[in-house]
């Protein structure tokens, strides 16, 4: 006859048998977001199609940089056909004339620098470009990332 | 004491059993859940929302006002086909008011990602065309 013991030794082992399945389950999941997650990342080629019509727009339109900050961004955005409330949110735009930054925030340089170095495989970093036209050095990133949304 | 033998087997047999059978719903219920996990992820809804939205965006964002944009979405909508999206009109959608581009692929959720070229979306169309469903747009300038 099983005592009573026993059979509490019996049950108790649905413990370990439950925990091999999470520890199963959870190495197979993790092992298919690594794999299907990776290896699309958009922020390059964003960061290169902002930073090539940035160019387009400085050749073919005159923008008059020597104004103040606030209505030299008015005219950029308004000239360039760029919307300045999806920039502020995921891009990154630094002008600089004769290495003086006329258009975006200076740390914003930093920030792109530290990417291509210690943050390089942070996806909450941008990813930049930077591009010389004439006498300026512009530099555009992107740290977007598509967003999942239930319908 | 024969009889109280035989007793006492069955109810050691009925213990051992019943503990099996636990097991095998827990081990069974398990299986079906990553089969189902596994066969969403191979079906790969949410890659191909990620590349439709992120291609789009792509096209919108080097586009000018007037541009007539036709891509080939047949891939998508085998895959919406496949997980039951009610109609195809649901698969693609734009948001004129935040600059997004939406896809969906599966029910229930939908992957987005914004375009910065200040430009509106007009008269987005699914044409369904045997081996080769295209989506068409056009470029327009925003309303001031």
């Amino acid at each position: 006859m099983k005592s009573k013991k026993a059979q509490l030794g019996e049950q108790v082992m649905i413990f370990p048998f439950v925990l091999m399945l999470i520890v199963i389950g959870g190495g197979i999941a993790a092992g298919i977001y690594v794999f299907f997650s990776s290896g699309y990342d958009f922020r390059k080629v964003d960061a290169d199609i902002l930073n090539y019509k940035i160019q387009d727009c400085l050749t073919t339109n005159k923008i008059n940089f020597n104004q103040d900050k606030a209505l030299l961004e008015k005219e950029f955005f308004t000239v360039c056909n760029i919307n300045q409330q999806i920039i502020k949110e995921n891009f990154i735009i630094v002008i600089a004339k004769n290495s003086e930054v006329k258009l975006g925030i200076e740390s914003d340089e930093v920030t792109c620098a530290l990417s291509q170095t210690t943050a390089k495989n942070n996806p909450n970093y941008p990813i930049c470009t930077t591009t010389f036209l004439n006498d300026f050095r512009i530099t555009t990133g992107s740290k977007q990332q598509a967003q999942k949304q239930i319908t | 004491m024969n009889i109280s033998l035989k007793i006492k087997n069955k109810k050691a047999a009925e213990n051992v059993i019943s503990s099996t059978v636990i097991y095998l719903l827990i081990a069974m219920v398990f299986f079906a859940g990553m089969m189902l996990f596994l066969w969403n992820q191979m079906n790969g809804a949410s890659v191909w929302e990620r590349y439709y939205s992120e291609e789009i965006t792509k096209l919108i964002n080097i586009a000018k006002p007037g541009d007539q944009i036709t891509i080939d979405i047949q891939k998508a909508t085998q895959i919406a086909k496949k997980n039951n999206v009610q109609t195809f009109s649901e698969i693609f959608s734009f948001d004129n008011s935040q600059n997004k581009v939406c896809v969906k692929l599966s029910p229930g959720k939908k992957t987005c990602y914004s375009y910065f070229n200040d430009v509106i979306i007009l008269s987005p169309d699914i044409k369904l065309i045997p081996e080769n469903n295209i989506l068409t747009f056009t470029i327009s300038e925003p309303k001031k």
